[in-house]
């Protein structure tokens, strides 16, 4: 659609009259305050109104939910028995509001221009981000999104204090997929389990399809990184809840 | 498994902005309603959805990475497949008062710029409200903005001395 109608400072953004008419925006009275006078508003509001009362299409079904092993090490269940009947847990994570101080786009990644890896951390029903050293808890769940300029390939690897490693992300033979694009949610989680103690989270971003078992003994210091590869590394303390 | 209640609530708010904004940037009407199911029933595997304020944005976030995403995959493939070069795309020239973000443009746009050129010519977007979706500065937007404008060679008639930023020309996305 082109709109070619001029707006002032002051009109309304297609978000804004969505958030508007989702609920999100108090009782609206500023947003009618401006509609009472601005035609280009209240045109665009009845537009959207319109929109949402034709829109006729239904949602498919869901596919059943895969089952997912849980990811608990050390807990005397091997994960080839560990699956339970669970969805797979990963959940959804609201984008956080605007912070106070400026945040250069720039600085969002560790190193300019490098693929990012982030957490999210899920304690009860509450979401926060994670960030290096944040302290998390058994039974904690763990999300992880990545950012990416340039398509990449990705697996997920931990190293605990007893020097232990894990492939977290893919189950697979090798790096998984990841297109180019920022914050994209990775399709796993990981819940914690009770051994305590520091946790390096290695987000390992290739140029082709390394075989995951490489990156496992590159990251035990068993040999080099892969040429093509950099990664982004995350240290989580998991603490015994006080 | 999310509840299906939830689910169709979530449905019902956001779905009609999702496949607006799907059609806008992906201007394909299949692959547009290929993103609204496939958005949402991603969301039937979450064990919960925390309802929050921003509960929109994320939507607005969500659609924009997946589409720009498609776009690029689609670019990739296509470009595979024709062993072409990197030739840059040519931009949307202006017509009139109105500016047409084409699906090629968007999808040679370095990530970051594609996403603000969404946010500010499709959805009319004030600086705040983009840098509230990137969770950058709003300062940092304006660059982006100069930045896309002078990736893209898009030229709009804008008004001057506006100190937010936006424009009092509208620009539409196809």
């Amino acid at each position: 659609m082109t709109n070619t109608v001029a707006k002032s400072a002051d009109c309304l953004s297609r978000l804004r009259i969505d958030r508007w008419l989702n609920g999100e925006l108090g009782d609206g009275a500023a947003e009618r305050a401006h509609c009472a006078s601005c035609a280009r508003c209240a045109a665009l509001v009845t537009a959207h109104r319109d929109e949402r009362a034709a829109f006729a299409i239904p949602l498919a079904a869901p596919a059943i939910a895969r089952e997912a092993p849980l990811r608990s090490r050390r807990t005397g269940w091997a994960i080839g028995t560990a699956l339970l009947a669970a969805a797979l847990c990963v959940w959804l994570i609201a984008p956080p509001p605007a912070p106070p101080h400026i945040v250069s786009f720039e600085a969002a990644t560790r190193e300019k221009g490098r693929p990012v890896l982030n957490l999210y951390v899920k304690r009860g029903e509450r979401i926060h981000r994670g960030s290096d050293g944040e302290r998390v808890y058994p039974g904690d769940s763990l999300g992880f999104t990545a950012s990416t300029a340039e398509p990449r390939f990705i697996a997920i690897i931990s190293i605990d204090g007893a020097r232990t490693v894990s492939v977290y992300y893919p189950q697979a033979a090798a790096a998984a997929p990841l297109p180019a694009g920022r914050d994209q949610l990775l399709p796993f989680s990981v819940r914690l389990d009770g051994v305590l103690g520091r946790e390096r989270l290695h987000g390992v971003f290739c140029d082709r399809a390394v075989a995951v078992e490489d990156l496992r003994a590159a990251l035990a210091g068993n040999a080099a990184i892969p040429a093509g590869c950099t990664v982004d590394t995350i240290a989580i303390d998991k603490q015994a809840p006080s | 498994m999310m509840e299906r209640g939830v689910l169709e609530q979530l449905y019902r708010d956001h779905a009609p902005a999702v496949l607006r904004r799907a059609r806008q940037i992906l201007q394909n009407e299949d692959a547009a309603r290929d993103a609204l199911q496939d958005i949402f029933l991603a969301l039937a595997s979450h064990m919960t959805f925390e309802l929050r304020a921003s509960t929109t944005g994320w939507f607005y976030t969500r659609t924009t990475n997946y589409c720009l995403n498609r776009l690029r995959d689609e670019r990739n493939r296509a470009r595979l497949r024709l062993e072409r070069g990197t030739s840059a795309a040519t931009a949307a020239p202006p017509r009139g008062e109105a500016v047409v973000l084409a699906r090629d443009v968007l999808a040679q746009l370095p990530p970051v710029l594609a996403e603000v050129a969404v946010y500010y010519y499709c959805d009319e977007m004030t600086h705040d409200e983009i840098a509230a979706l990137l969770g950058c500065s709003r300062r940092h937007v304006g660059h982006l903005v100069e930045q896309l404008r002078r990736n893209t060679a898009i030229t709009a008639a804008e008004a001057n001395g506006d100190p937010s930023g936006d424009t009092s020309d509208a620009r539409g996305c196809g």
